[in-house]
């Protein structure tokens, strides 16, 4: 939800200022927001393609104001801390051959066949295995056979569109987010979305039946690449990512995360 | 043949979802650059995020049709049929002899016909040729022979046993020994799997109540009453609670477990048509088109 805050003025923000907040329901492990729904919302206050540097952990159920800096970019506030940063952008992806529609649905099993009570982050809102369906996105994007693409189809609910009957766009980002960790493949390693930048061309309605393909595109020492589409029943192309994700380094903070999202 | 109830729902799944209690984020990460140890340390465990039971499982299965349902934090979905009044089929090979593998391809093949699928689900596990690792009969017809060998794996965990319906619409569950020695009017439909969940209003002995091991799974069990109910979990669940579902909650003093992992289902009035690879054998309640 976007609002301009009352109380706003009263601190000095300008007339720009707006607040977001992200439901629980919305959330990654288990006490932050999802990395791409956090970025969606921040995004809305950019017209067109932006670009989202997530800096802290989206809180969950708290006011975040969205606060005009310059050119044309926000920066994401939770009190003093600043959460992240959305600018305008460009998106470009290349996509490999996206398997067809029985190599997406081998996709879906070696997710679960991977992941099934094995999940990092199983409560998270787009890919965790320990959210009901009708609650959580339940986007189960495992690796295709003989294919650098992981893959899963995806039916977008009725409650994730707006008045307008088309999907929200903060479901379209969050649906391009997490599949784009999983074509890392970097086995045990974990890693955080770092920046996501995100193009939608059309909105679907809810009820289409979409496929989302991700995969890498490459790494730079700890940061590693990778880029997400969503296609329609036709197959066309209809929103695209580019994602940057950290890869943690730290096997304590590793395993803390791993027992906080058990 | 009476259509089973399909406007039935407990609730959707989302409805009867909630989480634990609110907490306030503890944000209290400084500047770093991109994502930092500090960021990560900001993640609080919550513990009492576990999803509430906001439904019965009892009462969804005192309805005929499926229902949603989450017990003990494992959201479920549960499908009662009455096979005297509910015509409970089996599907593997098309007419070519090629796997059905989808439920699409069973509905398109019961269209000739003017009938349609109300509910399916896999139901056995199979080979890499989605043939069954069991004896599978269908139609009055043996497909697979029983198999009582030793081997690893989860049909293998014995006793395992066969989900069976006969010719004059009963339908039961019992161990594979019981099975092949009780004599009794030939099965219409039978399958073969493992293992067995509840066995006479006993848990399988070999399950572990501290298991770490959380899968989906689904089975099928039979009250007393000779009703057949069907069991999806939606979300990962030890054998045990699984079972104890089966014994305690749905009454079944037999159930049989069907497979995990990628189990699926087929719930029209749920809107569940859940993708995946191709499937071998399938369990399906078959109605007259409109």
């Amino acid at each position: 939800m976007i609002r301009a805050p009352p109380w706003g003025r009263w601190l000095g923000w300008s007339s720009k200022m707006t607040e977001v907040v992200i439901a629980k329901r919305f959330c990654g492990p288990r006490t932050s927001g999802n990395g791409g729904y956090a970025a969606g919302l921040f995004a809305q206050a950019i017209d067109g393609p932006a670009a989202v540097m997530l800096k802290a952990p989206p809180p969950l159920d708290s006011p975040i104001g969205l606060r005009e800096i310059d050119n044309g970019a926000f920066e994401a506030v939770a009190g003093d801390i600043v959460i992240a940063k959305a600018e305008p952008s460009t998106v470009k992806v290349s996509p490999p051959p996206i398997p067809d529609d029985v190599g997406v649905a081998a996709a879906h099993d070696a997710f679960l066949k991977a992941e099934d009570g094995e999940h990092i982050i199983p409560y998270c809102f787009v890919c965790g295995d320990r959210r009901a369906p009708g609650d959580g996105l339940r986007i189960f994007s495992g690796p295709a056979p003989d294919s650098p693409v992981n893959a899963d189809f995806w039916t977008p609910a009725e409650d994730l569109a707006g008045r307008d009957g088309l999907v929200r766009p903060e479901f379209l980002w969050a649906a391009l987010d997490c599949p784009t960790a999983f074509a890392l493949r970097v086995g045990g390693r974990f890693t955080l979305l770092g920046r996501m930048a995100v193009e939608i061309y059309r909105r679907p309605k809810s009820g289409e039946r979409l496929i989302v393909a991700a995969w890498r595109t490459g790494a730079d020492g700890r940061k590693h690449f990778s880029d997400s589409v969503l296609l329609d029943a036709n197959r066309d192309v209809i929103a695209a990512a580019n994602t940057l994700w950290i890869e943690l380094n730290d096997p304590a903070l590793i395993e803390k995360i791993r027992r906080e999202n058990a | 043949m009476r259509r089973p109830a399909l406007g039935f729902s407990i609730a959707s799944s989302g409805s009867t979802t909630t989480f634990g209690r609110g907490r306030v984020w503890r944000g209290v990460t400084r500047f770093v650059l991109v994502f930092s140890a500090s960021l990560i340390l900001s993640l609080v465990a919550d513990r009492a995020f576990a999803q509430s039971a906001a439904s019965d499982p009892t009462a969804a299965a005192s309805a005929q049709g499926c229902g949603a349902v989450n017990h003990e934090t494992v959201d479920y979905v549960v499908c009662r049929f009455d096979p005297a009044v509910h015509d409970i089929r089996l599907f593997l090979n098309n007419e070519e002899g090629e796997p059905f593998g989808h439920f699409n391809w069973v509905n398109e093949a019961l269209a000739k016909d003017g009938e349609r699928l109300a509910f399916a689900m896999n139901a056995g596990m199979y080979h890499e040729d989605r043939s069954p690792v069991g004896f599978y009969r269908e139609n009055g017809e043996d497909v697979a022979p029983a198999n009582t060998k030793d081997g690893p794996g989860n049909f293998h965990l014995k006793p395992n046993g066969v989900f069976y319906v006969l010719e004059n619409g009963a339908a039961g569950v019992d161990e594979t020994g019981v099975f092949l020695m009780t004599k009794r009017m030939p099965p219409r439909y039978a399958t073969q799997s493992g293992p067995m969940l509840v066995i006479g209003g006993a848990i399988h002995p070999k399950f572990l109540p501290e298991s770490e091991s959380l899968k989906r799974r689904n089975g099928v069990g039979v009250t007393e009453g000779g009703e057949v109910v069907f069991v999806l979990a939606d979300t990962p669940v030890r054998f045990y609670d699984f079972a104890l579902l089966f014994r305690d909650e749905l009454k079944t003093p037999n159930a049989l477990y069907l497979d995990g992992t990628i189990s699926r289902i087929y719930a029209p009035e749920l809107e569940r048509n859940d993708p995946g690879a191709a499937m071998g054998p399938m369990v399906g309640v078959v109605v007259k088109n409109d």
